[in-house]
């Protein structure tokens, strides 16, 4: 590599984008439609689960224990609970606490609890999962231990809700994944066929070139360089679209949802994720010249 | 420096082109080839640098046998080798001076080198006024003179030239003939093909020239009916 070489690559690749401008243009805006559709939808995903990850933190098991648990029992339930690897945190719920939250809950309809007779709710564990938990069978599991536990009198926990939790975001993955993996096999074709045009086009000097002492590697690094020039482009186009995108979201759901305020935030790809967006793009144009350059090793 | 061994070569599978082809070039040889037109002249030269694959023989070209060559060191051997084709072979799209230029540009040479060595050759071959001409805006003549000058620009050990003087009148034919006869002098080895009987005739050198199919040394064939 020196500064003779360096110059016929980048006069090369220049006046093969100026030649053929219309078709390079139309490359780089596929492989911008790409990343954005794939940036929206990791975009989606990240806050979805995002949102439902700090949900989830209020997850939790609810052990009830009978009134004929004996302090042994309770203390070894405890211990147990809290030893299991899903679980982040243990918190005891004696039966006047149990009242006195249930009092709490009902406010000025308390009253209704007047003419109760002694105290008919149960003492409970509530037991907070860890959040980085996957999948159901963890937390079957767990509640399926704790079950045979004695002093154990039931288990609440919201399995409906979980499964669907889980199977959503599995779904949302796999379609996720499908869509752009659809996407990208699109947008390599269509890359490859505007370098192969570009590369066709000079097909005469290309053989002049052999003809005096190029190698296939030398002849070929502009086209190379076309395709990441186009992939590069289009990532920086497509990284601006998805912030456009994400900019006028969180403004419009500010203005519409003023009470979702807290609730709901949405967060930006980091740095990193940005940095992986734009070798991606890179990448895409970089993998449409393999897939157009045969010729490099073929007859 | 050129050892040619049995060469065949055929196009069709019943025609042969070149049959039983043996000879051997100096550094330093100057040689004619001549023969009628379709004698197989430019396919021997293609053959030399490795443009066609013969379909027997060897073709040894500094102790090298290049009929086995990959295509890597194939293009490495061009390096040291100048042609000049019989149709130019110029770059439309680049301009006389970036034609000329490419050959060094390849081979890696500095650019403020390069800019030095074109516009010497095309001052050597009476082209430098059209420097930043486009092919397709010279003569047939000017463009065979930027051909010879892209083949001279690198140097090179070895010249083979295809009829490099047919679309040039006497005095420029004379002119490049110098041009050519001054690199042979300082150990360029020139072959150099052609039916041009005059140029066989003005400038004494060996010839070979090709009769269906086969080489004959120092024969000069019979005048053009
Ligand atoms: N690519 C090819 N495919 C098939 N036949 C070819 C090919 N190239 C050359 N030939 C045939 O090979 C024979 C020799 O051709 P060649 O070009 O070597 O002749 P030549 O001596 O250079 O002629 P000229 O003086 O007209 O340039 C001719 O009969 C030609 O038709
Ligand atoms: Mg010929």
């Amino acid at each position: 590599m020196n500064i003779t070489y360096l110059y016929y690559l980048l006069k090369s690749t220049y006046q093969n984008i100026r030649q053929h401008l219309v078709i390079n243009l139309i490359s780089i805006f596929t492989i911008t439609f790409s990343l954005v559709i794939f940036g929206l939808y990791s975009f989606g995903y990240l806050n979805l689960k995002k949102t439902l990850d700090d949900w989830r933190t209020d997850f939790q098991v609810i052990v009830y224990l009978q009134d004929s648990i004996s302090q042994t029992q309770l203390k070894s339930l405890k211990h147990f609970c809290k030893s299991h690897p899903v679980v982040s945190r243990v918190v005891y719920v004696d039966k006047n606490k149990a009242m006195q939250h249930f009092r709490q809950s009902l406010g000025k309809d308390s009253t209704l609890l007047q003419g109760l007779k002694g105290n008919p709710l149960p003492a409970s564990l509530e037991l907070q999962l860890k959040s980085e938990v996957q999948g159901m069978q963890a937390v079957e599991s767990l509640v399926g231990r704790i079950r045979q536990q004695p002093g154990v009198d039931e288990l609440q926990y919201g399995q409906q809700w979980l499964n669907h939790f889980f199977s959503i975001m599995r779904l949302l993955h796999i379609f996720g994944l499908g869509v752009t993996g659809f996407l990208f096999f699109v947008t390599i074709f269509i890359v490859s066929n505007t370098i192969k045009l570009s590369f066709y086009s000079r097909r005469d000097a290309i053989d002049i070139m052999e003809l005096v002492g190029a190698t296939r590697f030398y002849i070929a690094i502009p086209y190379l360089l076309e395709g990441l020039f186009q992939g590069l482009i289009a990532s920086l186009l497509s990284v601006a679209a998805v912030y456009g995108i994400y900019y006028y979201l969180v403004a419009w759901l500010q203005r519409s949802f003023p009470f979702l305020q807290g609730m709901v935030s949405l967060t930006f790809f980091t740095p990193r994720m940005l940095g992986g967006f734009i070798i991606l793009g890179v990448l895409l144009g970089g993998l449409g010249f393999l897939v157009s350059f045969k010729w490099i090793r073929g007859n | 420096m050129i050892r040619v061994f049995h060469l065949y070569k055929n196009y069709l599978p019943t025609v042969a082109v070149l049959q039983d082809v043996s000879f051997k070039l100096e550094a330093g040889d100057f040689v004619f080839l001549t023969g009628p037109s379709g004698a197989g002249k430019t396919t021997l030269l293609r053959l030399l640098f490795a443009a066609e694959r013969p379909k027997s023989g060897q073709i040894l070209i500094n102790g090298k046998n290049i009929t086995s060559f990959s295509r890597r060191r194939i293009a490495h051997v061009r390096r040291s080798i100048g042609v000049v084709f019989q149709d130019f072979k110029l770059i439309t799209y680049r301009t006389v001076f970036d034609n000329v230029a490419l050959v060094l540009e390849i081979s890696g040479t500095p650019r403020n080198e390069i800019k030095k060595r074109v516009w010497k050759v095309l001052k050597l071959v009476g082209i430098e006024q059209k420097l930043y001409r486009y092919p397709l805006e010279l003569s047939g003549g000017e463009q065979q003179r930027v051909a010879i000058a892209r083949a001279l620009v690198n140097e090179p050990q070895i010249i083979l030239a295809d009829e490099p003087t047919g679309n040039l009148d006497f005095e420029i034919t004379t002119e490049i003939m110098n041009i050519l006869n001054n690199v042979n002098a300082q150990g360029t080895t020139v072959m150099l093909a052609t039916h041009n009987q005059l140029l066989l005739q003005k400038f004494k050198r060996k010839v070979f020239t090709l009769h269906n199919g086969m080489l004959h040394e120092d024969v000069l064939p019979k005048e053009d009916q």
